[in-house]
């Protein structure tokens, strides 16, 4: 009797648990979902990104969805495992997702991505202001990059501080954190919970403008040599599945963005052409700070 | 152990006690608790504005996300009490029980972050995160009960061929009720797992918490934490164990459909290959060599994130449990002298929702703005919430106490010395004893603090993708709280002719 009973509560279990496993399932309709990291105000992201599916939609001819991540993990996972095409990767994620999805390629980035920059910011109590050169200043101070996996938040800002020093950020300052996205780092500056964050410059400016910063409270004390960030990047076998030529497309649908309300969602003036190799330095950076296997 | 060897049960509870607290402070000598001067207060004006004048654009979205939030708990949670209690009636075979530890010790986010790998951001996901460690939780606590049942099978030798017979017609009945209990507060502890699930993307009420709380739309997050205390708070009016069917139906029924579900190449790809190091990939090294390859692999990151790591784990563990000591020993006797008096009443058990019910990490987010980084923002979340929860649980024995009042005044603290303390202490260090296990799990998810526990260096090797490195520091976290888990079972046993729940004796 024990066994039966026993038996029957597995076979309810397993038939319980297949319908919930919802295995991939294709659609008929050939549908092209993109993603892109959640690297600011995360509440704005679906209202963002949307616009851009639909412009995308109506130049390629085929459905597109915009699809929202919480992490820069999760966007890295989605392109790797084919739950979304095409991504608006930073630096960093970009080459991470290209070098677990063979054949991917870069294929477009901002105008301002060529000349990508941090600013290190500090709050006005550390009495530290804006220089030229590196700011000695903030050793032994509290720190916060913006998300683990950010190249202008942490890789680039990682790299610079252990040129300087030959030093881990951790055996630096008294106090290292990562508060997740650069909005974060300048509110929790601003706030004075950190000392000194490193953030991306486009965010801070963006949020300048939005009246969101008190620059009595928060300032820019040094900006970091020039670097690539930010890119389109799309998966190999795109032309088999929609058609010949349909990843140039792609491409010249990117390029071609015009419209100020779309290109604000980046916020960039304008789309290039870009390659894999552009992101070589970046590739180079991330394994020197073991953020990369080789 | 020499320590707990005194003639009274008094000293002995006193000696251990203490302990508790001298060890806690020793920790914080050595650990980071420094305060970071901060201009926190006009941030702190804004969010306790935007908090306390709760608004949502969205109620729909609102009532989709505590759907879905009290969906997942409960087929989780109805999910692991049905294994939770198979196991248990095998929880003497000591490789259960160490499989019973070694699950549960990896704390839910991880595990929704490994099936994350194999099952995308889908139901499944969120359902077994939360299944795996309560199913070992119940095989624990059952059996645990069990060995409490007044008649035990040594009574009744005509049943002793027959151990299916013996439980279900001598041992159920006699514990069902304490079982039935245990299983309406699992619910409730599910239903606040799920809403952190969301912090990893799974759509739950901590999926738009996390992002309110994280762009300083305060009044959302109010909203959000208000609907939440809210659900939790309603729990007991409307969880009826014969209306379960019932809502595992609907919650089956309505389940979201996933946009990210994942191919079986994947899940192969996931063992096959994610997990392990690049060292030992390479096809033409023997077994052998693989082997000293992938332990030179191991070593090597043991001592550069394991061993710090476990330290500041640990000593993060031992400063929470003080505090969730003192806290508890501070909130005791006001609780107690607020029952009497209903409009008190009804405020004390508002604080204990709030802080039993408000995620850690949001708790950790708004003292960090205090604190500045540190431990001790950490230290606070969890001493906050963890004596939250047991001043609860306090509460309900209390409830059942049958308290002759002669001698003291009721109500007043001679009373609460007299008669109360006395009656709930060696349950309270009991209870403190079973959280000590779950504080060191939740230590784990507190790194936004720069704090480098386990838990850090494990979420960070997840964000770099590194599900190798991910893999070794969760199998090296959860022996650690084996070791825990047997030393506090050792240090328990010492009590156990004392009237302390005895754990699992052998």
């Amino acid at each position: 009797m024990s066994v039966k009973y026993i038996r029957s509560i597995l076979l309810i279990l397993i038939s319980i648990f297949s319908v919930m496993v919802n295995g991939a399932s294709k659609n008929s309709t050939k549908v092209l979902t993109f993603t892109a990291i959640p690297d600011q105000d995360q509440s704005q992201l679906r209202l963002r990104f949307q616009q851009v599916a639909d412009y995308l939609s109506a130049e390629l001819g085929v459905q597109v969805n915009y699809i929202a991540v919480k992490s820069y993990a999760a966007a890295i996972g989605a392109f790797r495992n084919n739950q979304v095409q095409l991504a608006w990767f930073g630096g960093l994620s970009g080459v991470r997702a290209r070098q677990l999805v063979p054949g991917s390629r870069a294929i477009a980035q901002g105008i301002e991505d060529r000349e990508f920059k941090s600013y290190f910011i500090a709050h006005h109590s550390t009495g530290l202001s804006r220089s030229d050169s590196f700011p000695q200043g903030i050793a032994g101070k509290t720190f916060t990059f913006g998300s683990k996996g950010s190249t202008s938040g942490r890789l680039m800002p990682e790299y610079y501080i252990r040129q300087q020093w030959q030093r881990s950020p951790q055996q630096l300052f008294s106090a290292v954190g990562f508060s997740g996205d650069h909005s974060l780092t300048i509110n929790q500056v601003q706030a004075g919970a950190y000392q000194v964050g490193a953030v991306n410059y486009q965010v801070w400016q963006s949020m300048l403008a939005a009246g969101k910063i008190d620059l009595s409270k928060v300032s820019v004390i040094w900006q970091t040599p020039q670097y690539t960030d930010y890119q389109w990047s799309i998966r190999a076998g795109l032309d088999s599945e929609y058609g010949a030529g349909f990843s140039d497309k792609i491409q010249s649908v990117l390029l071609q963005m015009s419209d100020p309300q779309l290109l604000k969602q980046f916020p960039r003036s304008g789309f290039i052409a870009a390659a894999n190799e552009d992101y070589q330095a970046i590739k180079e950076t991330a394994i020197a700070l073991d953020l990369l296997q080789p | 152990m020499a320590l707990f060897s005194g003639k009274s049960d008094g000293l002995k509870l006193r000696n251990f006690s203490l302990l508790l607290v001298v060890i806690g402070l020793l920790a914080s000598v050595f650990a980071d608790v420094k305060i970071h001067a901060s201009e926190p207060w006009a941030h702190l004006g804004t969010m306790l504005q935007g908090l306390f004048s709760p608004s949502t654009s969205d109620p729909q979205q609102l009532a989709i996300d505590l759907f879905y939030t009290l969906s997942f708990a409960l087929l989780g949670v109805s999910l692991a009490v049905v294994v939770g209690l198979l196991l248990s009636l095998l929880y003497r075979y000591p490789i259960v029980r160490f499989c019973c530890a070694f699950f549960r010790a990896i704390h839910e986010l991880f595990w929704a972050l490994l099936f994350m790998q194999l099952f995308g951001l889908s139901a499944s996901t969120a359902v077994l995160a939360i299944a795996i460690p309560y199913a070992c939780t119940f095989a624990r606590v059952y059996h645990d009960i069990y060995q409490h049942a007044p008649i035990k099978l040594a009574q009744l030798p005509e049943l002793a061929d027959s151990k299916f017979s013996h439980f279900l017609y001598v041992l159920l009945p006699q514990v069902w009720p304490q079982m039935r209990s245990y299983l309406r507060y699992r619910f409730e502890c599910g239903v606040r797992t799920s809403a952190v699930l969301g912090f990893v993307g799974l759509p739950t009420i901590g999926f738009h918490l996390e992002s309110a709380f994280k762009q300083g739309d305060y009044s959302y997050a109010g909203a959000l934490l208000l609907a939440f205390f809210l659900l939790i708070a309603s729990i007991k009016y409307w969880l009826k164990i014969y209306l379960l069917p019932l809502y595992i139906a609907i919650a089956l029924w309505f389940l979201p459909t996933s946009e990210f579900t994942n191919s079986s190449d994947n899940i192969w790809r996931f063992f096959s290959v994610d997990i392990w190091p690049a060292v030992i990939q390479s096809g033409e090294l023997s077994v052998l060599e693989k082997l000293s390859a992938y332990g030179q692999w191991l070593s090597s990151l043991i001592v550069q994130q394991g061993l710090p790591g476990i330290i500041s784990t640990l000593l993060l563990s031992l400063m929470a449990l003080a505090g969730t000591y003192l806290l508890c020993i501070i909130l005791a006797p006001l609780l107690s002298s607020m029952r009497h008096q209903w409009l008190a009443n009804g405020i004390g058990q508002c604080l204990l929702l709030v802080m039993r019910s408000t995620p850690e990490y949001i708790l950790a987010f708004v003292l960090l703005l205090l604190l500045g980084p540190s431990m001790l923002p950490a230290v606070i979340a969890l001493a906050i919430h963890n004596s939250g929860l047991i001043s609860y649980l306090l509460q309900r024995d209390i409830d059942g106490l049958q308290l002759d009042t002669q001698p003291t005044e009721r109500g007043s603290f001679g009373a609460f010395l007299y008669q109360i303390m006395p009656n709930i202490y060696p349950k309270f260090i009991s209870l403190l004893m079973y959280r000590a296990e779950i504080i060191l799990r939740e230590s784990a998810i507190l790194g936004v603090l720069g704090v480098t526990t386990l838990g850090f260096y494990i979420d960070s090797a997840f964000e770099d993708l590194r599900f190798d490195r991910a893999l070794a520091l969760l199998v090296i976290t959860a022996l650690l709280n084996v070791l825990v888990d047997q030393l506090s079972r050792k240090l328990q046993l010492c009590f156990n002719d004392q009237g302390i729940r005895v754990r699992s004796k052998d």
